[in-house]
Order: structure tokens, then C-alpha cells, then sequence
């Protein structure tokens, strides 16, 4: 197989990763709030990243995430991409200790609890950095929902893993 | 072949949840927990919300007395606040997402709303946890 054809497909399929990341976090925004706070998310897409970082690559994880932070920026402005990015990049982090250096010391609801606790925490400190520390009286809340959205992903991951590494065999091999 | 060895390989690799994993959400709500009672403190002494722009004290008002007052802050957006008896509450912010608003009524030690195009943060003290003086209240 050329290179050429290679590199191709590894567009493709982090073309169809992205896609499937930012329809994740279309679908889960049109849900009604399950949550009574402002603003709170599943974090779904989140699946998308954690797939890329247990499979096809930690430079997948990557682009996906820097994707992500791009389309905040186009469509929500640059405070909304700061924050994607920031908890985006701390809960990648947590993906590579946890998928990579330590494989198999945590099942998928740890790892997916740790991502979403590591996600808002990035997200906070960007916040307090650009208001002022007030914010972290969110943090107790933030942390205790961390856990249910966690849960849920790492559910989620562990049944759609099969079926996103169906996918990327179509495009890799 | 080669396929379906991948398959079974990744779907039987890692377990859903085992102990460690309830040590970190044991260990997560815990931490939350405390944090919870740590920003609340005692709920008994008069309540106290204070609004902040741009990571300053912009202005500090009780919510004990009967007292009502329409707070308007020229940032942009420009988000507007109620105050009442019943607590405090970003009436509107003239801002596309709107996620402010339906954070509705603030009446507890410890709740927090965001404006985070605008940079406002409302909070609610209760008097004892925070130790500002009087010199920073103002009506």
C-alpha cells in the first residue's frame, strides 16, 4: 500500500471522528437539561476521544480535540474554544495515563469519571483565571456531577468500542 | 481474521468497573462533599450575594432586608439583575446563549451563577464564612 493511500485514509477517518465528536455534542445540547444547573453537559463526545486514545492513536485523541476547540471558536467565540480546549487537553492528559501508561489499573467508568472530573477542572481554572476565583464555589457540585457524567460515558464507551473499531478497520485497512 | 481478532481483543480488554473504580467515585464524592459544606459554611448568618466583574467586587448586597433592587451592569453584554427577598437572579443578558438566566433565583450560601460572556459572577455568602468588612458593602 502507497503511502500516499495511508495517509489518506488516516484523514478519513479523522474526518469521520471529528464529525461524529461534534454530533455528539449537537445531539446531547439538544437534550432537555437533566441537571439543574446552568450549562452542565454529558460530555459525550468525550467517547469519541476516549476511543482514539484506547485505539487508533493518542495523535488522533489530539486532533480531534484541537478540532474541537477550532469549531468552538467559529461558532461560539474565543472564551467558548479556551474552555474546550483547556478541559479538552487535561482530560486527553488522563486518557494517556490511564489508557496508556497504566493499562487495565482502571475499567471504563474510572477512566471516564477521572476525563470528566479532569475536563471541568481545566475548564474551571480557565475561569477563574479569567474571573477571579469566586467560580470555584462551583467546584463541589461540578465535582459530584463529574461523577455521573463520567459514568455514563464509560457505560457508553465500553458498547460503542466495538463498533467504532468496526469503523476504523474499514478505514485503515 | 484479523478483524475480529482486534474486536475481541479491545471488547475483553478492560473491565467496566471494579474496585478501583469505586475507590475514585467514592473518593470524588467525598471530596465533593466537603467542598460542599467548605463554601456553604453556616447558612444561619445573613446572607450576603456578591457580584463580581472582571475578578473585582463590583458590588455587595443583602438579601435579609425587604428589599428591592434592579441591578444593571454596563459590560458587554450588559446583563441586568433582580434583587428581592427571595434572593438574587439574572433577570437578562443581552447575549446569545443565555445560560445565566435560567440559573433562576440564588437564595442559598454556596450557589454560584455565571455570566461568562459578560465576566459577572453572582454569589451567595453567608456573612460568617467570608470575612470582608462592612467598608465593602454598599446600597
Amino acid at each position: 500500500m502507497s503511502k500516499k493511500l495511508v495517509a489518506a485514509q488516516k484523514t478519513a477517518l479523522f474526518g469521520i471522528l471529528s464529525a461524529q465528536a461534534l454530533l455528539l455534542s449537537f445531539l446531547e445540547g439538544l437534550l432537555p437539561s437533566f441537571f439543574p444547573v446552568q450549562g452542565i453537559k454529558l460530555g459525550l463526545s468525550n467517547i469519541v476521544t476516549m476511543y482514539c486514545v484506547s485505539s487508533p492513536g493518542i495523535s488522533y485523541a489530539l486532533a480531534v480535540t484541537l478540532f474541537k476547540a477550532f469549531f468552538a471558536l467559529i461558532t461560539r467565540g474565543a472564551v467558548a474554544s479556551l474552555l474546550s480546549l483547556s478541559g479538552g487537553l487535561l482530560s486527553l492528559l488522563g486518557m494517556i495515563v490511564f489508557f496508556r501508561l497504566l493499562p487495565g489499573k482502571l475499567g471504563y467508568v474510572g477512566i471516564g469519571v477521572i476525563c470528566a472530573l479532569l475536563h471541568n477542572a481545566g475548564q474551571i481554572i480557565v475561569c477563574a483565571l479569567l474571573m477571579g476565583k469566586t467560580v470555584f464555589a462551583l467546584s463541589p457540585l461540578l465535582i459530584a456531577l463529574s461523577v455521573i457524567t463520567g459514568t455514563v460515558t464509560g457505560i457508553a464507551l465500553k458498547y460503542t468500542l466495538p463498533l467504532l473499531e468496526k469503523q476504523s478497520m474499514r478505514f485503515l485497512n | 481474521m484479523r478483524k475480529s481478532a482486534a474486536v475481541k481483543k479491545n471488547g475483553k480488554h478492560k473491565i467496566l468497573f471494579g474496585k478501583s473504580d469505586a475507590l475514585i467515585l467514592i473518593a470524588a464524592f467525598s471530596v465533593a462533599v466537603f467542598l460542599f459544606f467548605f463554601y456553604n459554611g453556616s447558612s444561619q448568618e445573613p446572607l450576603r450575594a456578591e457580584i463580581t466583574v472582571n475578578g473585582e467586587l463590583y458590588k455587595s448586597i443583602y438579601l435579609t432586608q425587604a428589599h428591592e433592587e434592579t441591578v444593571i451592569i454596563q459590560t458587554d453584554p450588559v446583563v441586568t439583575l433582580k434583587v428581592s427577598q427571595k434572593g438574587i437572579s439574572f433577570v437578562n443578558a443581552l447575549c446569545p446563549d443565555r445560560t445565566c438566566e435560567k440559573s433562576g433565583v440564588l437564595n442559598k450560601a454556596g450557589s454560584v451563577a455565571v455570566c461568562l460572556p459578560a465576566r459577572v459572577i453572582v454569589s451567595v455568602v453567608s456573612d460568617k464564612s467570608s470575612n470582608s468588612g462592612y467598608d465593602a458593602i454598599s446600597y
